[in-house]
């Protein structure tokens, strides 16, 4: 995202999976002598950030599911709001769960046509 | 090692050819300098440009690289005290159209600069108000030029610049962004590897009182500080923002200068330095402040432009991108957040509000702990903890406008066939 751009969406999941590879890299520039001690505290700094984002996201989670879960039961019967508890959960695995597979499919479909324009511009094509 | 010291260091180089002649060193005293020159300036100025002004439109449509064709500019350079100084020099462009409000403040801050800043060009680009005057009153150093006829975008004016710059590096300013007094200070450093072809400052709103500037306020902190330094980690910030960046000046000559060909003349020079195989760098120390749209109307014409660049952008490199690491990834996620956003936003959680439950509702605030969190981390480090908290419903409305003009640029320039080619401020 920058400015000017709506949403987070796939794009935090992408951003939080390039912080998660961070150390990896880090680990191979440390072993071609180019890490550093900063680039390690930031490193911790962007962990340590993602950690308590998702910490609330989680907060988060149960907040909405309570609320949902309240406002069902005012209306239904004690088992229908048990169930609605149910389908809550189920709904935000189901959100997480398109989210992850349209990143992939995302990023399956970005490297299908590098591989795709390599080959055309090895073979010579436009 | 960037900085030198004055004493340490030769003096500059590019002293007017005229001045040089009046000493036996080449140097003279500022005041001198200026006695001498006063006449010839504004010829010197004036008169090439027009020249330059036709060789510059060749050099936009011939796509081949471009030779260098630098000119001396003639004007004394900036001197005050110690100043530490930029080896290889500094040019500072600032375009400016009817900038009369706010082109002094930009010129000061410049000037109140805690390093040395060899040239700095005013390009009045045809205003209608003062703002030539006002520009050569802050300073007989800064060197306002104008352009025959109105240059039509802020990168037409800032190539018609380039053809004057002699410095190694050049940097480019909004004339409605005023810049930290140590921004170009921590700013300079990050050239530190040779393929390091840009550097971008963090950007602030200077005013934050109207919802839109709020608005913006929340969005700049959570994209400066939360992704951008991730961006810049792989070395691939998405953008090196236009307000404030410095470019080695060999590179922008190679590049054809700022390209018209698209109406995000930043983002579209940011992909073609990735295109050389250079890297772009953030500075978050280095501090910006631009003038932010206060109104409906003008933040829709900011974002008009914005979006329709980005589209542009990926029109034009979209080859390029997919060939570059890191970016492609982040280019493509942003595309597809732009587009499903709209989906979500307007058509799927209202419709499961009304049909299966208003708690669907709360989808709007799905991830409000991935914004909120970060920015108040940031906004407290700031000491602008409450102002940052009273400022996120305006970025929830912000979001909302932003969502519908992006899908706005996408159907136009992909479908509808109706490319955005004029440049309008956001103020």
């Amino acid at each position: 995202m920058f400015a000017g751009l709506p949403a987070t969406g796939i794009g935090g999941i992408f951003y939080m999976a390039l912080v998660f590879f961070m150390p990896f890299k880090e680990l191979w520039r440390a072993m071609r002598g180019e890490s550093s001690m900063e680039r390690w505290m930031f490193i911790a700094s962007r962990w340590g950030l993602f950690a308590i984002v998702i910490a609330m996201m989680w907060l988060q989670a149960m907040i909405m599911k309570w609320a949902i879960g309240a406002d069902m039961s005012k209306f239904m019967a004690a088992g229908a709001s048990a169930a609605a508890g149910r389908e809550t959960q189920s709904l935000a695995g189901a959100t997480l769960y398109l989210a992850v597979l349209s990143l992939v499919g995302v990023m399956t479909l970005v490297y299908s046509v590098r591989i795709v324009i390599a080959v055309r511009r090895a073979l010579g094509m436009r | 090692m960037l900085f030198t010291s004055r004493s340490s260091s030769a003096e500059p180089t590019d002293q007017a050819p005229s001045a040089r002649k009046n000493g036996d060193s080449g140097i003279l005293p500022p005041g001198k300098v200026l006695e001498n020159l006063s006449n010839s300036i504004s010829e010197s100025i004036t008169q090439p440009a027009v020249r330059v002004g036709k060789e510059l439109k060749s050099m936009l449509l011939d796509p081949a690289p471009v030779k260098p064709v630098a000119r001396p500019i003639v004007a004394p350079s900036i001197r005050a005290g110690d100043k530490p100084r930029l080896l290889g020099g500094l040019t500072v462009l600032i375009p400016a159209y009817n900038e009369g409000k706010f082109v002094a403040d930009t010129i000061r801050s410049v000037q109140r600069q805690s390093v040395h800043i060899d040239h700095v060009i005013v390009i009045d680009d045809c205003s209608t108000d003062n703002t030539g005057e006002i520009a050569r009153s802050c300073g007989p150093e800064i060197v306002v030029i104008r352009p025959p006829k109105n240059c039509g975008s802020k990168a037409t004016a800032l190539n018609y610049a380039l053809e004057y710059v002699s410095t190694e590096y050049t940097l480019a300013i909004d004339a409605d962004t005023t810049l930290a007094d140590d921004a170009i200070e921590k700013l300079m450093p990050h050239f530190d590897q040779p393929r390091t072809a840009a550097v971008c400052g963090m950007v602030l709103p200077r005013f934050v009182r109207t919802m839109w500037e709020r608005g913006r306020y929340i969005e700049y902190l959570y994209a400066f500080l939360f992704y951008k330094p991730i961006q810049d980690y792989y070395e691939r910030p998405l953008i090196a923002s236009g307000c404030f960046s410095a470019y080695r000046t060999d590179i922008l000559r190679q590049l054809g200068g700022w390209n018209t060909r698209t109406v995000g003349e930043d983002m579209d020079l940011t992909w073609s330095v990735y295109r050389l195989g250079m890297s772009v760098r953030f500075a978050p120390e280095a501090l910006c402040y631009p003038v932010e749209p206060h109104n409906y109307h003008f933040m829709s014409k900011q974002l008009q432009r914005w979006c329709a660049g980005f589209a542009q952008c990926i029109k034009v490199h979209w080859k390029d991108i997919v060939g570059t690491s890191v970016l492609r990834s982040m280019v493509a996620t942003a595309l597809w957040d732009a587009v499903v956003s709209v989906f979500a936003l307007f058509i799927l959680l209202p419709l499961l509000a009304i049909f299966v439950h208003p708690a669907f509702l709360l989808g709007y605030f799905l991830d409000l702990p991935t914004i909120v969190v970060p920015v108040l981390i940031y906004a407290a480090k700031r000491g602008e903890f409450f102002k940052a908290l009273t400022s996120i419903p305006a970025f929830w409305v912000l979001r909302f406008v932003n969502t519908y003009f992006v899908t706005r640029a996408f159907w136009n320039e992909f479908i509808g066939k109706r490319s955005v080619t004029v440049f309008e401020k956001g103020h």
